[in-house]
């Protein structure tokens, strides 16, 4: 206890003369009386109030003294409690970059335990302090300005969310520090809250400091990591069609931290478990896993997963859109208008992959409009050159006649064949009992795959053009007609046909699957121009359309807040395509550092935040007690007073 | 009220004062045997100037005091008997305890003044008064008879001071022998002596005033009782803690006079006087009550008329 007024004490003297003045009164005056005889009756019947009134004049004194007692510490304004400590000034520079998406030590996201640790820190804010909170997820920026609100910054980190770009925690701080410096100096402490990556990238800055001479910082520096599970990460780096084979999916899994465990991609229509694979890692940290694209009957999202989960769950998980097969719009043409009726019935036998009511005749030399709703077009003795741009092709070329070669030409008759390495064309094809009358031997160019072979030269190659704007055009060439050839007779003419149509299958406007932050350069038709794209899921992701310098739409895919998929439409005359946007994980980035934290910088985010001086508490306490003094002494001298009166 | 010291050179009472007693005489209500001639009528037969009786003739008697005017009206012979005149023995009976106090407004000194009242009157009839000053302490009673003995009974009266020894009753039986006597008795005194009626032996009167007031019925003495109080004796002025202090005897008494105290007082002294009044009714005692601070001459006597001790 303090005194605002400590000589008002001496009042306390006046103790003294009340104790005088009470031994003055209470000493007896002497009186002479005629005759005690009268005061005897008097003195007996009162006798037993004697010790009663003694008790009161003691209880009397006793009360003017304590009422003396309380009345001068009253006056000397007695003050208990503390005043306020001087606000404090707080910056927190919380780290949301990518890796804190993987998990802390104890299972929960890294995030959340930074953010948690962040909570608390403002929790022991005291009134008056202010606090301003920075967020890295990669691109710092100020979630909450200087604010004595706590409220206000609590809601600012409630807002805060990771992203999936690298973390510049060191940019962020020299944010903090400017923005600090161009405030009023004032104690203030920082707290970064990060993980070991970002730690490590504080390490550095700090070494950097120290070799440039910068001074300190404004500030006294808290930092609190959360360590990671140690489990390391595994991500699906690629998630791609079979170049060869389009009904097949390509997925790159890689590792990224730790040892390359075994795991498992497990594949899921929803959440209907279609197959599990085994991944095993090479010693690279690499592995590609090929797996059948299921045939659907309506659109439906795949989702490939990695399992089990390690300490980085984004890029886990993959996400296709797979839409069922359409059927496609053959056109046919033939030399004569008259196709191999053998032709026409493997492609009728194929309705899944052949629109029996969309496929067409073709007259020879047809306009170009006639090819323009076709997806494919099966050529019956007509070279495949003047056909538009970006239409697959199957052409059954008829070989010349004996002597009826033209310069470049050249023919076998009854040649032996064989076939020429494992294409997807000739996939369960037995080429043995094929008989070829005569084919034509074909010039392979550069790309050509060649398909069957002979003593005299490629006589069915696969080609894949590229050109125009697209690429990818592919066409089969088979140097003679199912005519003149055993193969319709064959079982396996059907699944000839079959496999070309899927191996050259059309290109779609747009790619199955799409990354974030590449640009995507979609097919346009002829005639697309004005095409319009739109991004279609959760979260709030614009097209970035550009026009590119060959005329082509060009537009970069940007990351999606959250993760997706997301459906992206390419509207335009021709009709809507889409494509499903799916982040498949920047795996260019370390999850744990290679290197662990030296000892002596590692604290934890929460031992980080009991370092912070707890102010919740700093509030002036400082009670003043002169009013419940005088208050008291002012009763204690009513009740003397009242007690003194009734002597 | 006599606001004069009490100096021995002035005189007790005024001219005035003197002059309105000649005309006064005491309250007596018996005869009394004073044994002498004097200007009082016995109240029975003997030498003197008042008709008392007429008595048949019988040889012998003085035929100078045959009623001839009843012969001529009763042709008997009757003689005339006349009233014996007598003195009267007039006994100022002066408590001069220590209670009564000391100083010209003190009850001495109201008792006093009273005693030369009444004394005045008693010499003016020619009797003969008797001071007797309680305690004696070694003071005999004084004689005074005559108008020529008033100056000397007025600085008899004037030279009281206060005295210390017996109670009042044995006092008063030391100074007045026990012969039968008749008389008149003004008894001047407060009353307060330290028996109190509880303390006292049923039957017994103890030595103060009580036994004075049985020995002057004792003695066939007609007894007027002049009790003079102090006003604060009614209405005591003390507060807070006290220690009281018997004026006689001394004794102390320590109390705190609060408010209950003194009421209680105040109630238990007027008890008192109501039993000194029905003690001294039932002695057939005459009984005035003085105020000491507040009893000038005038008053005395108007109250002393008025309580018959004078007419």
């Amino acid at each position: 206890m303090t005194f605002e007024r400590i000589e008002a004490l001496w009042a306390l003297t006046l103790l003294l003369p009340i104790a005088l003045l009470h031994l003055r009164f209470r000493r007896r005056r002497r009186v002479q009386v005629s005759s005690l005889a009268p005061w005897r009756a008097v003195s007996g019947s009162r006798a037993g109030r004697r010790g009663l009134q003694r008790l009161r004049d003691a209880l009397a004194l006793l009360f003017v003294a304590l009422a003396v007692g309380a009345l001068s510490l009253a006056l000397a304004g007695p003050v208990t409690g503390e005043p306020a400590a001087p606000s404090g000034r707080l910056v927190i520079v919380l780290d949301a970059s990518v890796t804190t998406n993987a998990t802390a030590d104890d299972g929960a996201p890294r995030f959340e335990r930074l953010r948690a640790a962040a909570r608390e820190a403002l929790l022991r804010l005291g009134p008056g302090d202010d606090v301003t909170l920075f967020v890295d997820d990669g691109a710092p920026y100020v979630a909450a300005p200087p604010t004595t609100s706590r409220e206000h910054a609590l809601a600012a980190l409630g807002r805060a969310h990771t992203s999936l770009r690298k973390g510049t925690l060191g940019h962020a701080l020299d944010l903090a520090e400017a923005a600090v410096r161009l405030r009023p100096p004032a104690e203030t402490d920082a707290l970064v809250l990060t993980d070991a990556i970002g730690a490590a990238a504080l390490a550095q800055r700090e070494r950097a400091r120290g070799r440039s001479g910068a001074g300190a910082p404004p500030w006294t520096e808290h930092v609190g990591v959360v360590a990671g599970d140690g489990r390391g990460n595994a991500a699906i780096a690629e998630l791609t069609r079979d170049a060869e084979d389009r009904r097949r999916l390509q997925v790159l899994v890689r590792t990224t931290d730790g040892p390359p465990l075994d795991r498992t991609l497990a594949t899921f229509f929803g959440t209907t478990l279609i197959e599990e694979t085994p991944v095993r890692f090479s010693e690279g940290g690499d592995t590609l896993v090929t797996l059948p694209l299921p045939a659907v009957s309506e659109t439906r999202e795949l989702t490939l997963r990695l399992l089990p989960d390690d300490a980085f769950g984004p890029d886990d998980e993959a996400a296709l859109e797979v839409r069922p097969r359409r059927a496609w719009r053959v056109g046919v043409l033939a030399r004569d208008a008259r196709p191999s009726p053998f032709l026409v019935e493997a492609l009728r036998v194929l309705p899944e992959r052949v629109d029996p009511a969309r496929t067409v005749l073709l007259r020879p030399d047809p306009p170009a409009a006639a090819f323009a709703d076709l997806d494919a077009v099966v050529l019956d003795g007509v070279r495949p050159e003047g056909l538009p741009e970006g239409l697959p092709w199957i052409a059954f070329l008829a070989p010349p006649q004996r002597g009826a070669e033209r310069p470049g030409e050249s023919a076998v008759s009854r040649p032996l064949l064989w076939s020429l390495g494992a294409h997807p064309v000739l996939a369960g094809v037995d080429l043995s009992p094929l008989r070829i009358d005569r084919a034509m031997v074909l010039d392979a160019r550069p790309g050509d795959v060649p398909l069957i072979g002979s003593a005299a030269g490629t006589v069915a190659l696969a080609r894949e053009g590229a050109g125009g704007g697209a690429r990818g055009v592919r066409g089969v060439l088979l140097g003679f007609r199912p005519d003149a050839t055993t193969l319709p007779l064959e079982a396996g003419f059907p699944v000839l046909v079959r496999n070309a149509l899927d191996w050259i299958g059309r290109p779609p406007l747009l790619p199955p699957v799409v990354r974030a932050g590449e640009p995507l350069l979609p097919r346009l038709p002829p005639g697309a121009e004005g095409a319009r794209v739109v991004v279609k899921g959760p979260g709030d992701v614009r097209a970035d359309v550009r026009i590119g310098d060959d005329g082509a739409l060009a537009y970069r895919v940007p990351e999606p807040p959250v993760r997706g998929p997301y459906a992206l439409e390419l509207i335009g005359p021709g009709g809507t395509a889409t494509t499903c946007v799916h982040w498949t994980g920047g795996v260019d980035f370390h999850v744990d550092p290679p290197q662990p934290l030296a000892p002596s910088g590692a604290r934890s985010a929460e031992e980080a935040v009991l370092d912070l001086p707890d102010r919740r508490e700093n509030r002036d306490t400082r009670e003043r007690l002169a009013p419940q003094l005088a208050l008291l002494g002012a009763g204690l001298l009513a009740l003397g007073a009242v007690l003194l009166a009734r002597r | 009220m006599n606001d004069a010291p009490f100096k021995t050179d002035a005189p007790l009472l005024s001219r005035g004062v003197l002059e309105r007693l000649s005309a006064l005489d005491l309250g007596v209500r018996r005869a009394s045997a004073g044994g002498t001639l004097g200007e009082r009528a016995a109240g029975r037969a003997g030498v003197g100037t008042i008709f008392h009786e007429h008595r048949t003739y019988t040889p012998g008697d003085d035929l100078r005091y045959v009623d001839w005017n009843v012969f001529g009206r009763l042709r008997s012979l009757h003689v005339k008997v006349f009233e014996m005149e007598e003195t009267l023995d007039v006994h100022l009976l002066l408590d001069r305890s220590a209670s009564m106090g000391e100083g010209p407004r003190s009850k001495l000194a109201a008792a006093c003044r009273t005693a030369a009242i009444v004394g005045a009157v008693a010499l003016a009839r020619g009797d003969t008064v008797r001071l007797s000053l309680l305690p004696a302490a070694g003071a005999l009673q004084s004689v005074y008879r005559g108008r020529a003995a008033l100056r000397r009974l007025f600085d008899a009266l004037a030279h009281v001071r206060p005295a210390t020894g017996a109670p009042l009753g044995r006092a008063l039986e030391e100074v007045l022998p026990a012969a039968r006597r008749r008389g008149f008795a003004l008894l001047l005194t407060d009353f307060l002596d330290e028996a109190v009626a509880e303390d006292l032996l049923p039957g017994h009167a103890g030595d103060g005033w009580r036994r004075a007031v049985d020995y002057l019925r004792y003695l066939h003495i007609e007894l007027s009782a002049v009790q003079v109080l102090a006003p604060h004796e009614r209405d005591p002025v003390v507060e807070g803690p006290v220690r009281l202090v018997d004026a006689e005897t001394g004794a102390a008494l320590d109390l705190d006079a609060d408010s209950p105290a003194l009421a209680a007082y105040r109630a238990g002294f007027e008890r008192w006087m109501r039993g000194v009044a029905a003690y001294l009714r039932a002695k057939e005692a005459r009984h005035l009550v003085l105020d000491a601070a507040h009893s000038n001459e005038s008053d005395v006597v108007q109250r002393l008329v008025g309580a018959g001790v004078l007419r």
